[in-house]
């Protein structure tokens, strides 16, 4: 199967870009003196590594592979090629509470994707229930979601700019800054973000069901609505808890699924693995070009991901082409 | 095999696009509601199909109220074409069709052997085994629609309601689509129900005719009573000749004015 093959060949990609990017930087090491250190635990300068760049490598594939799939999710519930958590206002829904959470009481940093996850859930709510109307209008979707992620940017503006106690914070959950994350941001990200894969996966069927229209996946007993709710709750879970940890990325989950259906079709079986994948791959080239390009500055990963993503879109939307009316 | 009782809908609750239907579709014929634009026709079968409940009445499948049958299980007795479907543009014909296993299949489990034996019949019996791995998108018109049809094939329903399916198709395909209908009939004694527009259509096709008019059942019966010149003229509103045509053996319906 020509799908096995393109997840194999992503797989390496991201396997290799991995070593690339702990091994490249202000820090050197070679890639065999990089996974020698850390077999035997004494190479000083791999566990300088190991402490500062491991875990903004961990977090930036988790990101990348929650932001792809939650495009991908979205997409399937909404039937519509364009919805994306950053364009809809899931994004900016948690960014938003999670660093209004964190400026009011500090001391519940650790709680902070709860509070990402109930205002991506907010935002999401609100798109849904102000588009719907005697079904989901693709544009009037779009832009009640571009008019909801404008207001809880500006929100967000307001919170930073007013210079809470919490400033960095805010500014990291923001713009998305990827260094000096620790060990305790990693393990939050892996935990929800691999339950929420597994959850995406184990739906895949659903997934392929909703592309046939609601009354037709409704005649055949697929319960339309129940099916959209849970997958719409996946999708803002893995959304959300990527914002709240690594910050807003734009464009990775709109960009990754288009790429995807055009290696691997449609088919939710091989889109979900391959995305996730490629969205790892994204996020993880795009921190580790923005922290070498001009080192010693760093570029946000989220800038470089803007900047490749914005063109490639750009050429993507003038050739669409994935649903068709029979 | 399917009734309905007083059967009105209405989506407001004050302009009814259903009043008080009670008809009856026979077992393993052909029955076709017919009627002009906004009649109900469509609102009719998607009662049938569960896609709206009546507001007021019921739709019974064999003495069984359809409202209080679940969904999936609902989808084992009554498959349904709609008018307008949507897929991805890449699925493969035998992808597609094999939706049409989706109401028996448990969660997390793919296909088995029957469910393979079902999609290969429903491919076999539409004339599409050929097609199989094409992407749909590369079918033409007709094609198309067939395979909608051996979607529905594959449920392994008794009973089939086709939503205007000739719509959309030119003159050949219409009828090849229509011979296939009453070729499934006849040799697996499918009940089918089915919109259609064209009168000449439903005279050769039907063995019953359910006739709409502003949501009201105005005639119920084998085509050439239920469809007279007169009924012909107070639903549509012109005048048609029906007339027995001895050379082919079924009637047709010309204009004759308006």
């Amino acid at each position: 199967m020509k799908q096995w093959f393109w997840i194999m060949s992503v797989t390496i990609l991201l396997l290799l870009t991995i070593i690339m990017s702990a091994t490249t930087g202000t820090l050197a090491v070679t890639p065999i003196s990089f996974i020698q250190g850390l077999w035997s635990g004494h190479d000083p300068h791999v566990e300088i590594v190991k402490d500062l760049r491991l875990p903004r490598i961990v977090i930036a594939i988790f990101a990348g592979a929650a932001l792809a799939v939650s495009g991908i999710l979205l997409q399937a519930v909404m039937r519509n090629p364009l919805a994306e958590p950053g364009i809809i206002g899931v994004s900016a829904g948690a960014s938003f509470t999670a660093v209004a959470a964190i400026t009011l009481w500090p001391t519940l940093f650790f709680y902070m994707p709860f509070f990402a996850i109930l205002g991506g859930a907010f935002a999401f709510y609100l798109v849904y229930r102000l588009s719907w109307s005697s079904g989901l209008d693709p544009l009037r979707m779009i832009l009640i979601g571009v008019a909801i992620n404008a207001v809880f940017t500006s929100l967000g503006q307001v919170l930073h700019f007013s210079g809470g106690i919490s400033l960095s914070a805010t500014s990291d959950v923001a713009m998305s800054q990827l260094a000096m994350r620790q060990w305790s941001d990693v393990r939050i990200i892996v935990m929800y973000v691999t339950l929420g894969l597994i959850a995406a996966f184990s739906l895949f069927r659903g997934c392929n069901h909703l592309s046939l229209s609601d009354a037709t996946a409704h005649s055949l007993g697929v319960p339309v609505q129940r099916l959209r709710l849970v997958i719409s709750a996946i999708a803002v879970l893995l959304a959300s808890v990527a914002t709240a940890v690594a910050g807003m990325f734009l464009f990775v989950g709109l960009l990754i699924p288009h790429i995807s259906r055009r290696i691997v079709g449609t088919n939710h079986r091989y889109l979900i693995p391959f995305s996730a994948l490629l969205g790892a791959w994204l996020i993880l080239l795009s921190d580790t070009l923005g922290r070498t390009l001009i080192a010693p500055q760093e570029i946000p990963a989220s800038v470089i991901v803007a900047l490749i993503g914005g063109p490639f879109l750009i050429m993507l939307l003038r050739r669409e082409r994935h649903f068709a009316r029979f | 095999m399917l009734d309905f009782k007083e059967v009105s809908f209405s989506y407001d609750s004050k302009n009814f696009q259903l009043e008080k239907v009670t008809a009856h579709i026979p077992k393993g014929q052909v029955t076709t509601i017919l009627g002009p634009n906004g009649s109900g026709k469509s609102t009719l079968l998607k009662t049938v199909a569960k896609a709206h409940l009546p507001t007021e009445g019921a739709v019974l499948l064999r003495g069984e109220d359809i409202a209080t049958c679940p969904m999936k299980q609902f989808a084992r007795r009554v498959a349904v074409v709609y008018q307008q479907n949507e897929a991805p543009s890449d699925i493969t014909v035998e992808h597609l069709v094999s939706y049409g296993r989706i109401p028996y299949q448990e969660r997390f489990r793919g296909m088995t052997c029957e469910d393979e034996e079902a999609v290969d019949w429903a491919l076999s019996v539409t004339g599409l085994e050929g097609k199989r791995h094409h992407p749909v998108y590369a079918l033409s018109g007709g094609e198309r629609q067939r395979v909608w049809i051996a979607l529905a094939l594959a449920q392994k329903t008794p009973i089939l309601l086709l939503d205007e399916p000739t719509t959309y198709l030119d003159l050949y395909y219409q009828y090849d689509l229509l011979d296939l209908i009453q070729s499934l009939n006849v040799q697996y004694g499918l009940t089918v129900v089915m919109v259609l527009h064209d009168l000449n259509q439903a005279f050769r096709y039907s063995d019953t005719v359910l006739v709409m008019k502003e949501g009201r059942l105005v005639a119920n019966g084998p085509p050439e009573r239920a469809l007279t010149e007169e009924r012909i003229y107070d639903v549509y509103g012109i005048q048609m000749t029906v007339r027995y045509e001895e050379a082919i053996g079924w009637y047709t319906v010309p204009l004759k004015g308006r």
